[in-house]
């Protein structure tokens, strides 16, 4: 079986691709993609630790986080969609309304 | 399975979550980025299946490639200016973000390697029995919970789409 490590350096490379994305795309829906990146790192994490410690734990909170983040996406689209209404725009340096 | 099967099909299967998740930040194109995007969670359903979670795996092609990256798809389609758009900054700054996510990639990947695993081979793999058993019982008041948030989402997020009314 292959060991631990693999799948941790795994989730942990594509956590880092995520923070990348988010750090660095300019639009909106990009960085929603991005942190979908990194809920699916934490996911590998706790599918791996609940296979490895033979616990059910894992599975179902990678369920709720799952759920989670659907329910994140859908509400974070709704919110793109209602600002591209009013700004014709998502790219996130232009929306600086709260910014002084 | 042998071991050296299941090393081949870990490293492809870690190749395409890899390769599709750096598509998905460096792709001009967001309609790209969302089809890379989805190349991205089928292969993390592959990892699921090779780590014995079925239903995981299933739930994740379910939610995450049939609903979430088709919701993505829809609201890049709906919103034609979007396509065009610029998503990636300059270089440089690229640049320095990259620099930092591999101080960030050494730190904590010494971690990870320096610390001691007990990792004992999972024998029996958890079924779908046991999860579902458990969904159910020990962790019905979450599951009920997590269902009043979903609705509260949905319900939500309808009311932030929808067109103001005229007055």
């Amino acid at each position: 079986m292959i060991g631990i490590e693999y799948y941790l350096i795994l989730s942990l490379l594509l956590l880092l691709i995520g923070v990348y994305g988010a750090i660095t795309l300019r639009h909106a829906i990009g960085i929603l993609m991005s942190i979908e990146l990194i809920f699916n790192a934490a996911n590998i994490n706790l599918i791996v630790f609940s296979q490895y410690m033979q616990s059910m734990l894992g599975q179902v909170f990678a369920l709720f986080v799952i759920a989670i983040a659907a329910a994140e996406a859908a509400v974070g689209l709704a919110i793109i969609i209602m600002v591209y209404r009013n700004f014709h725009s998502v790219s996130v340096d232009e929306i600086d309304l709260l910014k002084w | 399975m042998t071991s050296g099967a299941g090393y081949l099909s870990f490293i492809f299967v870690s190749l395409v979550i890899l390769v599709a998740g750096i598509m998905v930040v460096s792709l001009r194109n967001l309609i790209y980025s969302a089809l890379a995007l989805i190349l991205c969670f089928s292969g993390i359903a592959g990892l699921y299946l090779q780590l014995k979670a079925e239903f995981v795996a299933g739930v994740q092609v379910l939610i995450y490639v049939g609903a979430v990256a088709v919701l993505i798809l829809f609201v890049i389609m709906l919103t034609p200016d979007l396509v065009k758009a610029k998503t990636q900054p300059e270089l440089g700054k690229r640049l320095v973000n990259i620099a930092g996510m591999f101080f960030l990639f050494v730190v904590m990947g010494g971690i990870l390697i320096w610390s001691t695993w007990n990792s004992g081979c999972p024998q029996a793999a958890l079924g779908v029995k046991e999860l579902g058993r458990g969904l159910f019982s020990t962790y019905l008041l979450p599951f009920e919970i997590l269902s009043l948030v979903l609705l509260a989402a949905l319900i939500g997020s309808l009311v932030l789409a929808r067109k103001e009314e005229e007055k």
